[in-house]
């Protein structure tokens, strides 16, 4: 008896944690486009005032998005080397994510400061379309991962008694 | 001269920092496509990987996109931050260097936008020498005050490390020295902290000098400004500056005195009597500094 009960509380347990993965997964991707859009908006700013360099800025930039971290890292180890093509980690970004993301930083300071900041107006509007949908789908199918996962999980227990 | 070895090659950085004496290196010219040179010692050399060379074969020769390569790692990738001075014709980086440039320009009214397909650059390198002011400045800081000066030079033969000594000099008498330091050359200031001793000096970096003049008149409250490199346009601040009571010691491009005096767009400031003292330096190999009073033989 004591095992059925542990083998159901180990199935609830385990679909509850995939529910909480999956949820974590629509999370983490609203995150970073959050983060990016913050990233970009600060810069626009930067550039229309103080004028600080791209370095400068994204070096000082604390993203809540660990993967931005990692591309931002590797975008600012590109600059520091002499020469070479810029490579971005994709992580959990679509083929065509990911290419938006390489193209934003690529175009990052190769122009006069008008044309950058209508540069990043762009990738800003690209990229809020982006956010704004991956937080519907985390509104939408966040916490529903997480219960839909708890009752698969209690489900498979009390099939396997 | 790690600043300078962040912004070229890494081949030319190394025969640089193990063959060449830093502090005889004044230049280095890259143009794409061409052999790198340098001003070493004040002559014009090749740069070739076993240092030093008369013959261009030997020479590296500069990659087809070397001027821009270097011009982004000077404005940290960022050309937005040097547009102003780009459309001026040079690039200022860290330390004092300051980068001149040459391209194509974009021209939209008749004047220059920016400059673009970058094709060559001249790198200078700032040298700090101090007591190069020593005989100069108990001329300059008189009992009954400090005079105005103007610094006569071609270019190259030392007028901006002059400059910069008197600064430093100056400020440590107790003077309150404001530096016009438009090009980044003379303090080379990052983050608010001059890189070059410039002593206790107020510097404002960047800005042109009219403004600079009409600022620190007014908020600053300098014994002395010092400034470098003097257009026509810039007399009229340096004589409302001088009629305030505040020195003024200035640098102008001239072979010596006299040609200074034959150039018609600086007539006013000898007949105005603006300046009180000219001290013409002569470029090496006949290094030496030569001092006029403006109202008698010096």
């Amino acid at each position: 008896m004591t095992g059925k009960i542990l083998v159901v509380c180990l199935c609830c347990a385990a679909g509850t944690a995939i529910g909480f993965y999956m949820m974590y997964s629509h999370k983490r991707r609203y995150v970073y486009y959050n983060a990016l859009v913050a990233m970009l908006v600060e810069l626009k700013q930067n550039i229309a005032f103080r004028r600080d360099s791209v370095v400068a800025v994204l070096g000082a930039y604390a993203s809540e998005s660990k993967p931005l971290k990692k591309n931002i890292d590797e975008y600012l180890a590109h600059i520091s080397n002499k020469g070479g093509e810029l490579t971005l980690s994709r992580g959990f970004l679509t083929r065509d994510a990911h290419a938006d993301v390489v193209k934003l930083f690529s175009r990052l300071g190769g122009f006069d400061g008008d044309t950058q900041s209508g540069d990043l107006e762009m990738f800003i509007s690209r990229f809020t379309v982006q956010r704004d949908k991956a937080k519907e789908k985390f509104d939408k199918y966040g916490a529903l991962c997480v219960k839909l996962g708890f009752l698969i999980g209690l489900g498979i227990g009390i099939l396997f008694l | 001269m790690e600043v300078l070895y962040k912004l070229i090659p890494d081949e030319y950085a190394d025969v640089i920092a193990s063959r060449l004496f830093s502090d005889k290196l004044n230049e280095l010219r890259i143009r794409n496509g061409f052999p790198v040179r340098v001003c070493y010692d004040g002559m014009y050399r090749f740069l070739g990987k076993n240092g030093l060379c008369q013959n261009a074969c030997d020479a590296f020769v500069a990659s087809a996109h070397a001027a821009e390569d270097v011009i982004m790692r000077a404005c940290e990738h960022s050309l937005y931050t040097v547009t102003d001075t780009l459309k001026k014709g040079y690039v200022p980086a860290r330390g004092g260097i300051r980068i001149g440039v040459c391209g194509n320009a974009v021209v939209h009214g008749g004047e220059i936008l920016t400059v673009k397909n970058f094709s060559s650059v001249n790198i200078r390198l700032p040298h700090q020498v101090k007591g190069c002011a020593d005989a100069l400045c108990p001329r300059i800081a008189a009992a009954d005050g400090i005079k105005n000066t103007l610094v006569i030079s071609p270019p190259g033969a030392g007028k901006t490390t002059l400059v910069r000594e008197l600064c430093r000099l100056l400020s440590e008498r107790g003077c309150n020295v404001l530096l016009c330091d438009e090009k980044y050359e003379i303090a080379s200031a990052t983050d608010g902290a001059p890189m070059l001793d410039v002593g206790c000096s107020d510097v404002m970096s960047g800005a042109d000098k009219r403004r600079v003049f009409e600022a620190g008149v007014a908020y600053m409250r300098p014994d002395v400004i010092i400034a470098d490199e003097l257009f026509p346009s810039d007399i009229p601040a340096v004589e409302r500056a001088v009629h305030c009571g505040i020195a003024v010691i200035a640098t102008v491009h001239a072979r010596d005195f006299a040609d200074f005096a034959k150039k018609p767009e600086f007539s006013g400031v000898i007949a105005n009597r603006v300046f009180d003292l000219f001290a013409v330096v002569y470029p090496p190999p006949n290094r030496r500094i030569a001092v006029k009073e403006a109202y008698g033989d010096g």
